[in-house]
């Protein structure tokens, strides 16, 4: 009941960031110098005055901003992000389309950084006593990784594995004019993924590592020692379980970052996902699917955070305890 | 002093500090260093570094000069992440000292706030910021400061409510002084360690924040950046590495030596607490 309660509480406060994105943007677009439906209009794309006019009163310019927004709110509850001139079709069925390659990056580097960084920071951890030269390399360069720009490393790993090795592919996520093949999507998406996933390897490695040594030296490691237990079963059952909390904590608070990351390499690599599309309406002034675009990207974000915060309020035995969410 | 004389002892962190001055002034000194304005297109198109001494990282597709676009780019860089967490600094200061010293329902709300900013998509937010305000160099300033405020604020935030429980701010609050006096003379000065270790980590987001704006070409469009460089390099990937390979290597050496500093600073100031 306790635990219905509490996710319950965090669904609401996710609802109210959501709502807090919407005012958000919406307040962007109306801020802005200019006419917000010139602006929607794209603005050099329509110039029917009569259409910017039936714009104006679809989006209710003519009334008061407070009235405004609740229209907009309204057609977002209904999956209205508005219509693309440019494209000549709705935002939602552009982001639809292409929010599953984005899905697809993401969710790849999600894994890949975070399988890879916790065991590199456990094995960095363990390491710190009898071999420092394999804590210190893993460390430093986790630090190097740390410091390189995610659009940088793909130019470089473009440069090397499809420049100057030909191995794999450096555009797009399939062979044009192929069928589907697995192998195919797979190859494309390696170097993709791994420009994503460098930098938060570097934050998961520093994260564990520091949440392993600290797990390491409490008090109730050593009584497991003195009670005879085998080293490694205190590291997976003890010290991980400890450890990893804080790391699956700062997973939910850094998709933002993976989101604002994957925007990058995907204009890099014209990965057709909703980054790409939102750097193509960059240059087109299409304001309506850079909106719907950072509306879908913040509801993904704020949701993964919702479900993280639950995850680890399920695998900590002291929130589960009695604390009243 | 002895802060000094512990940051000056860590060789990496003096490498880091030193880099930056050295950056610093070639960056200022970046007119008479160079032939011309990086905008010029004064050499033969696409020539690779070592090439030819006048030019000798090399040039790009119109023939601009890549050592005085890296220069001028510094200059850029640099301005615009000094000023941005100056921005960021004074947002997030004021937000967390009001936040911390004041507490009760203020406190909850901003700190809501500050939650928000920093679980939404940081860049996307700032992109967009970017281009509804026209790029400009103080709409990158903006953008950066609107994004980055959330970990100056927390940190001002527990800072003070560490501090405002010790003796000598109660002695303060109880000679009558004003809770801006107390802020300003007794809570903040000793604040200041963490508060420049989180300024240097605010610096390194700062730039590579303005970098990834301007590749996605939004920077001032009169200004030449490492950003723009890469952005431009684009679709020449295969025929001039080096006209991307050069401006990102700037940024990496730059965001290294900053976060360096940062843990020079961080091991000076608090020489017990080193992991």
């Amino acid at each position: 009941m306790n635990g219905l309660l509490y996710v319950s509480g965090r669904l609401f406060k996710a609802l109210l960031m959501i709502v807090a994105v919407l005012v958000l943007g919406f307040l962007l677009l109306r801020l802005a110098p200019g006419d917000p439906a010139l602006l929607l209009a794209g603005e050099a794309g329509v110039d029917d005055v009569q259409f910017i006019e039936q714009l104006r009163q679809t989006m209710g310019l003519d009334k008061p901003l407070v009235q405004q927004l609740l229209i907009y709110l309204g057609n977002i509850a209904h999956l209205d992000l508005g219509y693309s001139y440019r494209n000549q079709t709705s935002v939602w069925s552009l982001i639809a389309e292409r929010l599953p390659a984005t899905l697809a990056l993401m969710g790849s580097a999600f894994l890949l950084s975070s399988v890879l960084g916790v065991t590199l920071g456990t094995l960095a951890a363990r390491a710190r006593q009898k071999r420092p030269w394999l804590d210190g390399l893993i460390s430093h360069g986790a630090l190097l990784l740390y410091a390189i720009p995610s659009f940088w490393l793909a130019i470089l790993l473009i440069l090397l594995f499809s420049v100057s090795l030909d191995w794999l592919p450096a555009f797009g996520m399939e062979t044009v004019a192929q069928d589907f093949s697995l192998v195919d999507r797979l190859r494309h998406l390696l170097l993709p993924c791994l420009s994503l996933s460098m930098l938060f390897l570097a934050l998961y490695i520093h994260l564990t590592r520091a949440a392993v040594l600290d797990a390491l030296g409490q008090e109730y490691v050593r009584t497991a020692h003195a009670k005879g237990l085998h080293p490694r079963r205190i590291l997976y059952v003890h010290v991980l379980r400890n450890a990893l909390l804080p790391v699956v904590t700062f997973a939910g608070l850094q998709l933002g970052q993976l989101a604002s990351g994957a925007l990058l390499v995907e204009v890099v690599y014209s990965w057709p996902g909703i980054g790409r599309l939102m750097y193509e309406s960059l240059a087109q002034r299409d304001y309506g699917v850079l909106m719907g675009g950072f509306l879908v990207i913040s509801i993904l974000v704020v949701g993964f955070n919702v479900l993280t915060d639950v995850i680890c309020r399920f695998l900590d035995p002291r929130i589960g305890a009695g604390v009243h969410g | 002093m002895l802060v000094f004389r512990r940051f000056v002892r860590q060789p990496s962190a003096l490498i880091g500090a030193l880099f930056l001055l050295l950056l610093t002034l070639l960056a200022s000194a970046a007119p008479w260093l160079t032939s011309g304005s990086p905008w010029e297109m004064n050499s033969q198109p696409m020539l690779a570094p070592f090439h030819d001494s006048a030019h000798w990282l090399g040039s790009d597709l119109l023939g601009r000069d890549l050592a005085s676009g890296l220069l001028y780019g510094a200059r850029v860089s640099l301005a615009i992440s000094v000023l941005a967490s100056l921005a960021t600094l004074v947002v997030g200061l004021l937000v967390g000292a009001v936040a911390g010293y004041f507490g009760g329902w203020l406190d909850g709300v901003l700190m809501r706030v500050a939650e928000f900013f920093q679980i939404i998509p940081q860049l996307v937010l700032a992109v967009i910021l970017v281009s509804v305000l026209e790029p400009s160099m103080l709409s990158t300033i903006l953008a950066i400061a609107l994004v980055a405020w959330p970990a100056v604020a927390r940190l001002v935030r527990s800072e003070f409510l560490t501090l405002r429980q010790r003796e000598f701010v109660q002695a303060a609050r109880v000679l009558g002084q004003s809770p801006w006096a107390i802020i300003a003379r007794q809570i903040l000065p000793n604040a200041l360690g963490p508060l420049l270790v989180t300024m240097t980590f605010v610096m390194a987001t700062a730039i590579l924040t303005d970098a990834a704006l301007a590749f996605l070409g939004l920077s001032d469009p009169e200004a030449m950046s490492w950003g723009y460089m890469i952005n431009a390099s684009l679709g020449l990937l295969r025929n001039a590495w080096w006209m991307s390979f050069l401006p990102g290597l700037a940024i990496v050496l730059c965001v290294l030596a900053v976060n360096r500093v940062g843990e020079g600073l961080r091991v000076a100031f608090e020489p017990g607490r080193s992991l």
